[in-house]
Protein backbone atom coordinates (compact mmCIF):
# COMPACT_ATOMS: atom_id res chain seq x y z
CA UNK A 1 0.00 0.00 0.00
CA UNK A 2 1.38 3.35 -1.29
CA UNK A 3 0.80 6.57 0.92
CA UNK A 4 -0.51 9.49 -0.74
CA UNK A 5 2.43 12.26 -1.14
CA UNK A 6 0.99 15.70 -0.37
CA UNK A 7 2.04 18.62 -2.67
CA UNK A 8 1.92 21.63 -0.40
CA UNK A 9 2.34 24.64 -1.61
CA UNK A 10 5.67 25.39 0.68
CA UNK A 11 7.00 21.68 -1.57
CA UNK A 12 5.97 23.27 -4.49
CA UNK A 13 7.79 26.74 -4.03
CA UNK A 14 11.32 24.92 -3.59
CA UNK A 15 10.77 22.53 -6.57
CA UNK A 16 9.90 25.81 -8.60
CA UNK A 17 13.74 26.87 -6.76
CA UNK A 18 15.43 24.22 -7.29
CA UNK A 19 16.29 23.47 -3.24
CA UNK A 20 14.57 20.10 -3.12
CA UNK A 21 17.22 17.09 -2.85
CA UNK A 22 16.78 14.41 -5.80
CA UNK A 23 15.16 11.98 -4.39
CA UNK A 24 12.19 15.01 -3.16
CA UNK A 25 12.45 16.33 -6.77
CA UNK A 26 11.44 12.54 -8.35
CA UNK A 27 8.53 12.35 -6.24
CA UNK A 28 6.93 15.72 -6.89
CA UNK A 29 7.12 15.27 -10.39
CA UNK A 30 5.38 11.59 -9.97
CA UNK A 31 2.72 12.88 -8.15
CA UNK A 32 2.22 16.25 -10.26
CA UNK A 33 1.94 13.95 -13.25
CA UNK A 34 -1.25 12.40 -11.19
CA UNK A 35 -2.78 15.42 -9.66
CA UNK A 36 -3.74 18.19 -12.41
CA UNK A 37 -4.89 20.71 -9.43
CA UNK A 38 -1.43 20.54 -8.44
CA UNK A 39 -0.19 20.83 -11.86
CA UNK A 40 -2.78 23.82 -12.07
CA UNK A 41 -1.15 25.20 -8.81
CA UNK A 42 2.14 24.89 -9.77
CA UNK A 43 1.71 26.83 -13.18
CA UNK A 44 0.42 29.86 -11.03
CA UNK A 45 2.82 30.19 -8.51
CA UNK A 46 5.66 29.64 -12.05
CA UNK A 47 3.91 32.33 -13.59
CA UNK A 48 4.12 34.64 -10.35
CA UNK A 49 7.53 33.90 -9.80
CA UNK A 50 8.29 35.06 -13.28
CA UNK A 51 6.37 38.03 -13.12
CA UNK A 52 8.26 39.06 -10.46
CA UNK A 53 11.66 38.58 -12.34
CA UNK A 54 10.48 41.12 -14.79
CA UNK A 55 10.08 43.98 -12.29
CA UNK A 56 12.06 46.79 -13.90
CA UNK A 57 14.81 47.97 -11.75
CA UNK A 58 14.84 51.14 -10.36
CA UNK A 59 17.54 53.60 -11.06
CA UNK A 60 18.58 55.07 -7.70
CA UNK A 61 17.59 58.96 -7.93
CA UNK A 62 20.94 60.07 -6.44
CA UNK A 63 24.55 58.63 -5.42
CA UNK A 64 24.49 57.49 -2.20
CA UNK A 65 28.48 58.24 -1.42
CA UNK A 66 29.10 59.93 1.90
CA UNK A 67 30.85 63.04 2.44
CA UNK A 68 33.41 64.13 5.25
CA UNK A 69 30.83 66.00 6.69
CA UNK A 70 28.59 62.56 6.71
CA UNK A 71 31.35 60.56 8.38
CA UNK A 72 31.51 63.41 11.09
CA UNK A 73 27.95 63.35 11.48
CA UNK A 74 28.09 59.68 11.44
CA UNK A 75 30.65 59.48 14.37
CA UNK A 76 28.25 60.09 16.99
CA UNK A 77 30.57 61.80 19.22
CA UNK A 78 29.80 63.08 22.50
CA UNK A 79 28.42 66.52 23.08
CA UNK A 80 31.24 68.56 25.23
CA UNK A 81 30.91 69.39 28.53
CA UNK A 82 30.19 73.30 27.92
CA UNK A 83 27.90 71.59 24.27
CA UNK A 84 25.57 70.20 26.93
CA UNK A 85 25.47 72.73 29.78
CA UNK A 86 26.12 76.08 28.72
CA UNK A 87 22.49 76.43 27.48
CA UNK A 88 21.18 76.15 31.09
CA UNK A 89 23.87 77.86 32.26
CA UNK A 90 23.16 81.13 30.35
CA UNK A 91 19.83 81.59 31.24
CA UNK A 92 20.85 81.51 35.15
CA UNK A 93 23.82 83.46 34.44
CA UNK A 94 21.64 86.07 32.59
CA UNK A 95 18.81 86.32 35.73
CA UNK A 96 21.61 86.52 38.06
CA UNK A 97 23.50 89.38 35.95
CA UNK A 98 19.71 91.39 35.84
CA UNK A 99 19.14 90.77 39.07
CA UNK A 100 22.64 92.62 39.97
CA UNK A 101 22.28 95.07 37.32
CA UNK A 102 18.96 96.19 39.05
CA UNK A 103 20.52 96.74 42.57
CA UNK A 104 23.16 98.36 41.10
CA UNK A 105 20.84 101.07 39.09
CA UNK A 106 18.77 101.60 42.55
CA UNK A 107 19.04 105.14 43.66
CA UNK A 108 21.19 105.12 46.63
CA UNK A 109 19.51 105.84 50.36
CA UNK A 110 18.72 109.63 51.01
CA UNK A 111 20.62 111.11 54.52
CA UNK A 112 17.44 110.46 56.21
CA UNK A 113 17.32 107.69 55.84
CA UNK A 114 20.58 106.69 56.37
CA UNK A 115 20.47 108.26 60.07
CA UNK A 116 17.16 106.51 60.42
CA UNK A 117 18.66 103.13 59.72
CA UNK A 118 20.81 102.01 61.93
CA UNK A 119 24.62 101.44 61.13
CA UNK A 120 26.05 98.86 60.07
CA UNK A 121 28.48 96.36 62.04
CA UNK A 122 31.28 97.38 59.99
CA UNK A 123 31.22 100.78 59.76
CA UNK A 124 31.34 101.05 63.76
CA UNK A 125 35.28 99.94 64.46
CA UNK A 126 37.23 99.01 61.77
CA UNK A 127 40.57 98.28 64.05
CA UNK A 128 41.08 94.60 64.81
CA UNK A 129 41.05 94.23 68.73
CA UNK A 130 44.69 93.36 69.41
CA UNK A 131 45.60 96.82 67.99
CA UNK A 132 42.44 99.03 69.91
CA UNK A 133 44.14 97.11 72.71
CA UNK A 134 47.73 98.99 71.83
CA UNK A 135 46.41 102.25 70.96
CA UNK A 136 44.75 102.08 74.17
CA UNK A 137 48.09 101.83 75.92
CA UNK A 138 50.12 104.28 74.35
CA UNK A 139 47.11 107.00 74.47
CA UNK A 140 47.31 106.25 78.62
CA UNK A 141 50.84 106.74 79.02
CA UNK A 142 50.79 110.15 76.64
CA UNK A 143 47.69 111.29 78.49
CA UNK A 144 49.86 110.49 82.37
CA UNK A 145 52.90 112.89 80.74
CA UNK A 146 50.90 115.35 79.39
CA UNK A 147 48.74 116.47 82.27
CA UNK A 148 50.48 119.85 82.74
CA UNK A 149 50.35 120.68 79.25
CA UNK A 150 46.61 120.55 79.40
CA UNK A 151 45.76 124.06 78.96
CA UNK A 152 47.83 124.46 75.60
CA UNK A 153 46.62 121.40 74.54
CA UNK A 154 43.19 122.37 74.53
CA UNK A 155 43.68 125.13 72.24
CA UNK A 156 44.21 122.27 69.53
CA UNK A 157 41.64 120.70 70.36
CA UNK A 158 39.03 122.81 68.20
CA UNK A 159 40.85 121.31 65.28
CA UNK A 160 40.51 117.82 65.92
CA UNK A 161 37.60 117.51 64.93
CA UNK A 162 38.10 117.62 61.49
CA UNK A 163 40.52 114.87 61.58
CA UNK A 164 39.56 111.35 61.66
CA UNK A 165 42.39 110.35 63.97
CA UNK A 166 40.43 111.91 66.96
CA UNK A 167 37.61 109.72 65.78
CA UNK A 168 39.11 106.47 66.00
CA UNK A 169 41.22 107.20 69.18
CA UNK A 170 37.78 108.69 70.76
CA UNK A 171 36.55 105.05 69.79
CA UNK A 172 39.83 103.09 70.18
CA UNK A 173 39.71 104.71 73.84
CA UNK A 174 38.53 103.09 77.13
CA UNK A 175 35.90 105.17 78.81
CA UNK A 176 38.13 106.80 81.08
CA UNK A 177 38.15 110.85 82.27
CA UNK A 178 37.34 113.68 80.14
CA UNK A 179 40.86 114.78 80.18
CA UNK A 180 41.78 111.75 78.88
CA UNK A 181 40.10 111.92 75.13
CA UNK A 182 41.07 115.75 75.25
CA UNK A 183 44.86 114.29 75.61
CA UNK A 184 44.25 111.51 72.55
CA UNK A 185 42.38 114.36 70.38
CA UNK A 186 45.70 116.90 71.03
CA UNK A 187 48.09 114.45 70.66
CA UNK A 188 46.27 113.56 67.53
CA UNK A 189 46.48 116.71 66.23
CA UNK A 190 50.00 117.18 65.88
CA UNK A 191 51.18 114.17 63.56
CA UNK A 192 54.24 116.46 62.02
CA UNK A 193 55.82 116.21 64.93
CA UNK A 194 56.13 112.92 65.06
CA UNK A 195 58.99 112.56 62.59
CA UNK A 196 60.77 115.19 64.04
CA UNK A 197 61.06 112.93 66.98
CA UNK A 198 61.70 109.60 64.99
CA UNK A 199 64.85 109.28 66.79
CA UNK A 200 63.77 109.47 70.40
CA UNK A 201 60.24 107.59 70.13
CA UNK A 202 62.24 104.60 69.42
CA UNK A 203 64.91 105.27 72.24
CA UNK A 204 62.45 106.31 74.97
CA UNK A 205 59.68 103.68 74.12
CA UNK A 206 56.96 106.07 72.59
CA UNK A 207 57.89 108.67 75.03
CA UNK A 208 57.35 111.26 72.08
CA UNK A 209 53.60 111.05 72.07
CA UNK A 210 53.58 109.05 68.75
CA UNK A 211 52.37 105.88 67.48
CA UNK A 212 54.44 103.18 65.78
CA UNK A 213 54.48 103.65 61.70
CA UNK A 214 52.57 100.46 61.06
CA UNK A 215 49.69 100.59 62.90
CA UNK A 216 49.17 104.69 62.33
CA UNK A 217 48.85 103.75 59.07
CA UNK A 218 46.50 101.23 59.50
CA UNK A 219 44.70 102.91 61.84
CA UNK A 220 44.62 106.44 59.63
CA UNK A 221 43.85 104.80 56.18
CA UNK A 222 41.61 107.71 54.94
CA UNK A 223 38.21 106.29 53.79
CA UNK A 224 37.35 106.31 50.30
CA UNK A 225 35.49 109.60 49.43
CA UNK A 226 31.90 109.84 48.03
CA UNK A 227 32.62 110.98 44.73
CA UNK A 228 35.05 108.00 44.27
CA UNK A 229 32.19 105.47 45.80
CA UNK A 230 29.88 107.00 42.94
CA UNK A 231 32.31 106.63 40.06
CA UNK A 232 32.95 103.32 40.78
CA UNK A 233 29.16 102.52 41.30
CA UNK A 234 28.45 103.94 38.04
CA UNK A 235 31.44 102.04 36.49
CA UNK A 236 29.85 98.28 38.06
CA UNK A 237 26.53 99.04 36.55
CA UNK A 238 28.08 99.86 32.99
CA UNK A 239 30.04 96.26 33.41
CA UNK A 240 26.60 94.45 34.90
CA UNK A 241 24.85 96.47 32.31
CA UNK A 242 27.27 95.52 29.20
CA UNK A 243 27.74 92.16 30.21
CA UNK A 244 23.74 91.75 30.54
CA UNK A 245 23.18 92.56 26.45
CA UNK A 246 26.13 90.41 25.90
CA UNK A 247 23.98 87.29 27.98
CA UNK A 248 20.76 88.21 26.55
CA UNK A 249 22.12 88.15 22.94
CA UNK A 250 23.76 84.48 23.48
CA UNK A 251 20.75 83.16 25.19
CA UNK A 252 18.67 84.31 22.76
CA UNK A 253 21.14 82.46 20.22
CA UNK A 254 21.33 79.45 21.94
CA UNK A 255 17.22 79.12 22.08
CA UNK A 256 17.37 79.75 18.62
CA UNK A 257 19.69 77.33 17.49
CA UNK A 258 18.42 74.68 19.73
CA UNK A 259 15.09 75.11 18.52
CA UNK A 260 16.41 75.01 14.90
CA UNK A 261 17.88 71.68 15.76
CA UNK A 262 14.69 69.57 17.29
CA UNK B 1 41.56 46.51 -6.01
CA UNK B 2 38.72 43.63 -5.30
CA UNK B 3 35.82 44.16 -2.80
CA UNK B 4 37.53 42.27 0.18
CA UNK B 5 40.51 44.98 -0.38
CA UNK B 6 38.41 47.70 -0.59
CA UNK B 7 36.83 46.58 2.33
CA UNK B 8 39.94 46.64 4.16
CA UNK B 9 40.96 50.26 3.09
CA UNK B 10 37.70 51.33 4.10
CA UNK B 11 37.63 49.76 7.69
CA UNK B 12 41.27 51.58 7.79
CA UNK B 13 39.47 55.00 7.13
CA UNK B 14 39.37 55.86 3.91
CA UNK B 15 36.58 56.97 3.33
CA UNK B 16 36.84 56.61 -1.02
CA UNK B 17 37.32 52.79 -0.86
CA UNK B 18 34.33 52.63 1.01
CA UNK B 19 32.24 55.05 -1.35
CA UNK B 20 33.54 52.46 -4.13
CA UNK B 21 31.74 49.58 -2.26
CA UNK B 22 28.40 52.29 -1.86
CA UNK B 23 28.58 52.43 -5.64
CA UNK B 24 28.94 49.17 -6.37
CA UNK B 25 25.94 48.18 -4.34
CA UNK B 26 23.65 51.12 -3.87
CA UNK B 27 21.43 50.40 -7.48
CA UNK B 28 20.60 46.53 -5.44
CA UNK B 29 20.18 48.55 -1.87
CA UNK B 30 18.17 51.47 -3.16
CA UNK B 31 16.08 48.49 -5.08
CA UNK B 32 15.52 46.58 -2.11
CA UNK B 33 14.28 49.61 0.18
CA UNK B 34 11.96 50.84 -3.02
CA UNK B 35 10.49 47.38 -3.45
CA UNK B 36 10.04 46.95 0.57
CA UNK B 37 9.17 50.89 0.91
CA UNK B 38 6.88 51.48 -1.83
CA UNK B 39 7.61 55.12 -2.00
CA UNK B 40 11.06 56.27 -4.12
CA UNK B 41 11.65 59.05 -2.08
CA UNK B 42 11.32 57.37 1.42
CA UNK B 43 13.27 54.87 -0.29
CA UNK B 44 16.38 57.16 -1.01
CA UNK B 45 16.51 58.16 2.48
CA UNK B 46 16.15 54.52 3.90
CA UNK B 47 19.39 53.64 1.73
CA UNK B 48 21.14 56.76 2.47
CA UNK B 49 20.86 55.79 6.30
CA UNK B 50 21.74 52.28 5.81
CA UNK B 51 24.98 53.39 3.85
CA UNK B 52 25.44 55.72 7.01
CA UNK B 53 25.08 52.35 9.38
CA UNK B 54 26.96 50.58 7.18
CA UNK B 55 29.98 52.44 7.42
CA UNK B 56 29.86 52.89 11.38
CA UNK B 57 29.57 49.39 11.79
CA UNK B 58 32.17 48.75 9.25
CA UNK B 59 34.84 47.98 11.76
CA UNK B 60 32.46 44.89 13.41
CA UNK B 61 32.37 43.32 9.85
CA UNK B 62 34.15 40.04 9.94
CA UNK B 63 32.30 37.89 6.88
CA UNK B 64 33.24 37.34 3.67
CA UNK B 65 29.91 38.44 2.03
CA UNK B 66 29.46 42.24 1.74
CA UNK B 67 26.27 42.00 -0.27
CA UNK B 68 24.14 40.46 2.14
CA UNK B 69 25.87 42.33 5.03
CA UNK B 70 24.73 45.61 4.04
CA UNK B 71 21.56 44.24 2.37
CA UNK B 72 20.42 43.44 6.04
CA UNK B 73 21.37 46.93 7.46
CA UNK B 74 19.17 48.15 4.49
CA UNK B 75 15.81 45.96 5.54
CA UNK B 76 16.61 46.65 9.23
CA UNK B 77 16.68 50.52 8.34
CA UNK B 78 13.49 49.58 5.58
CA UNK B 79 12.11 48.25 8.91
CA UNK B 80 12.59 51.13 11.04
CA UNK B 81 10.95 53.28 8.66
CA UNK B 82 7.75 51.20 8.14
CA UNK B 83 6.99 50.83 11.90
CA UNK B 84 7.43 54.86 12.65
CA UNK B 85 5.03 54.94 9.40
CA UNK B 86 2.84 53.03 11.42
CA UNK B 87 3.24 55.07 14.54
CA UNK B 88 2.72 58.13 12.84
CA UNK B 89 0.78 57.45 9.54
CA UNK B 90 0.79 60.48 6.75
CA UNK B 91 -0.53 58.81 3.83
CA UNK B 92 -0.85 55.59 2.40
CA UNK B 93 0.41 53.97 -0.64
CA UNK B 94 -1.52 54.98 -3.37
CA UNK B 95 -1.61 55.43 -6.92
CA UNK B 96 0.23 59.10 -6.70
CA UNK B 97 3.35 57.35 -5.32
CA UNK B 98 4.11 55.43 -8.95
CA UNK B 99 3.85 58.74 -10.51
CA UNK B 100 4.97 59.34 -13.93
CA UNK B 101 8.23 61.28 -12.84
CA UNK B 102 9.67 57.58 -11.07
CA UNK B 103 8.23 55.01 -13.39
CA UNK B 104 10.57 56.72 -15.76
CA UNK B 105 13.45 56.50 -13.67
CA UNK B 106 12.97 52.24 -14.00
CA UNK B 107 15.83 51.03 -15.88
CA UNK B 108 15.43 50.20 -19.73
CA UNK B 109 17.16 51.95 -22.14
CA UNK B 110 15.93 51.80 -25.43
CA UNK B 111 12.64 50.77 -25.11
CA UNK B 112 9.62 52.45 -27.66
CA UNK B 113 6.78 54.04 -26.26
CA UNK B 114 4.47 50.70 -26.53
CA UNK B 115 6.80 48.48 -24.29
CA UNK B 116 7.60 51.29 -21.62
CA UNK B 117 3.78 51.77 -21.10
CA UNK B 118 3.48 47.77 -20.94
CA UNK B 119 6.73 48.33 -18.63
CA UNK B 120 5.07 50.78 -16.23
CA UNK B 121 1.99 48.67 -15.86
CA UNK B 122 4.11 45.96 -14.97
CA UNK B 123 5.40 47.69 -12.42
CA UNK B 124 2.46 49.67 -11.21
CA UNK B 125 0.55 45.87 -10.94
CA UNK B 126 3.41 43.97 -8.96
CA UNK B 127 4.25 47.15 -6.50
CA UNK B 128 0.76 47.33 -5.50
CA UNK B 129 0.41 43.59 -5.24
CA UNK B 130 3.76 43.04 -2.93
CA UNK B 131 2.88 46.14 -1.11
CA UNK B 132 -0.27 44.23 0.27
CA UNK B 133 2.00 41.31 1.64
CA UNK B 134 3.22 41.45 5.20
CA UNK B 135 6.27 43.17 5.46
CA UNK B 136 8.06 39.93 6.59
CA UNK B 137 6.58 38.25 3.56
CA UNK B 138 7.30 41.41 1.33
CA UNK B 139 10.97 41.23 2.41
CA UNK B 140 11.11 37.53 1.30
CA UNK B 141 10.12 37.83 -1.61
CA UNK B 142 11.95 40.99 -2.84
CA UNK B 143 15.02 39.56 -1.73
CA UNK B 144 14.65 36.29 -3.49
CA UNK B 145 12.40 36.54 -6.60
CA UNK B 146 12.92 40.16 -7.37
CA UNK B 147 16.64 40.55 -6.16
CA UNK B 148 17.66 36.54 -6.88
CA UNK B 149 19.08 35.99 -4.10
CA UNK B 150 19.83 32.48 -2.69
CA UNK B 151 17.65 31.12 0.42
CA UNK B 152 21.03 31.03 2.43
CA UNK B 153 21.58 34.65 1.59
CA UNK B 154 17.93 35.35 2.11
CA UNK B 155 18.37 33.57 5.85
CA UNK B 156 21.16 35.78 6.03
CA UNK B 157 19.80 39.02 5.45
CA UNK B 158 16.51 38.52 7.07
CA UNK B 159 18.72 37.09 10.06
CA UNK B 160 15.84 34.08 10.32
CA UNK B 161 16.45 29.94 9.53
CA UNK B 162 16.55 28.33 5.90
CA UNK B 163 13.08 26.70 7.20
CA UNK B 164 11.85 30.14 7.73
CA UNK B 165 12.96 31.24 4.28
CA UNK B 166 10.86 28.44 2.75
CA UNK B 167 7.79 28.75 4.36
CA UNK B 168 7.42 32.34 3.96
CA UNK B 169 8.69 32.43 0.49
CA UNK B 170 6.18 29.82 -0.24
CA UNK B 171 3.20 31.29 1.68
CA UNK B 172 3.88 34.93 0.05
CA UNK B 173 3.98 33.48 -3.40
CA UNK B 174 0.65 31.88 -2.30
CA UNK B 175 -0.93 34.95 -1.29
CA UNK B 176 0.60 37.14 -4.43
CA UNK B 177 -1.10 34.60 -6.16
CA UNK B 178 -4.43 35.28 -4.97
CA UNK B 179 -3.94 39.32 -4.77
CA UNK B 180 -3.03 39.09 -8.89
CA UNK B 181 -5.90 37.44 -9.22
CA UNK B 182 -7.58 41.36 -9.21
CA UNK B 183 -5.21 42.42 -11.79
CA UNK B 184 -5.74 39.99 -14.24
CA UNK B 185 -7.21 42.72 -17.12
CA UNK B 186 -3.94 44.76 -16.49
CA UNK B 187 -1.68 42.07 -16.98
CA UNK B 188 0.16 40.69 -20.08
CA UNK B 189 -1.18 37.36 -21.24
CA UNK B 190 1.59 35.65 -20.58
CA UNK B 191 1.21 36.34 -16.65
CA UNK B 192 -2.32 35.85 -16.35
CA UNK B 193 -3.49 33.23 -14.12
CA UNK B 194 -4.77 30.44 -14.65
CA UNK B 195 -7.88 30.25 -12.31
CA UNK B 196 -8.94 31.82 -9.11
CA UNK B 197 -7.33 30.58 -5.92
CA UNK B 198 -9.10 27.52 -4.59
CA UNK B 199 -6.39 26.06 -2.94
CA UNK B 200 -6.60 26.36 1.51
CA UNK B 201 -2.68 26.66 1.43
CA UNK B 202 -2.52 29.37 -0.69
CA UNK B 203 -3.16 32.02 1.94
CA UNK B 204 -0.76 32.62 5.35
Amino acid sequence: MTQRFTLSDELLSAYIDEQLDDGETLRVEKALLNEPEARQRLDDLQTVVRLLHQAPAAVPPRAFTLSEADVLAASGRAPSFWARWLPRLMPVATAVVAVLFILSIMPPMTSKEMVDAPPPQSMVVEAPAAKVIEVTKIVEKEVEKAMPQAESMAAASNDAEANPRSVLHATAAPPAAPAETNQAVALSAEPDDCDSNKASQDDATNDGMCLPDELEKDLFAPAPSTAQNNTHQVSVTWLLGGLLVVLLFLTWRITIVRHRQR
Amino acid sequence: MDESQLIASAQNGDLSAFNRLVLQHQGVAYNVAYRIMGDPDRAADATQDAFIKAYKALSRFRGKHFKPWLLRIVTNTCYDYLRAAKRKPASSLDDDQFNKEHTLRLHDPGEGPEKRLERQELNHVIQQSIYRLSDDHRAVIVLVDIQGLSYEDAAQVLDISLGTVKSRISRARAHLRTILQDYQELLPERYRLSHRGHTPSAHP
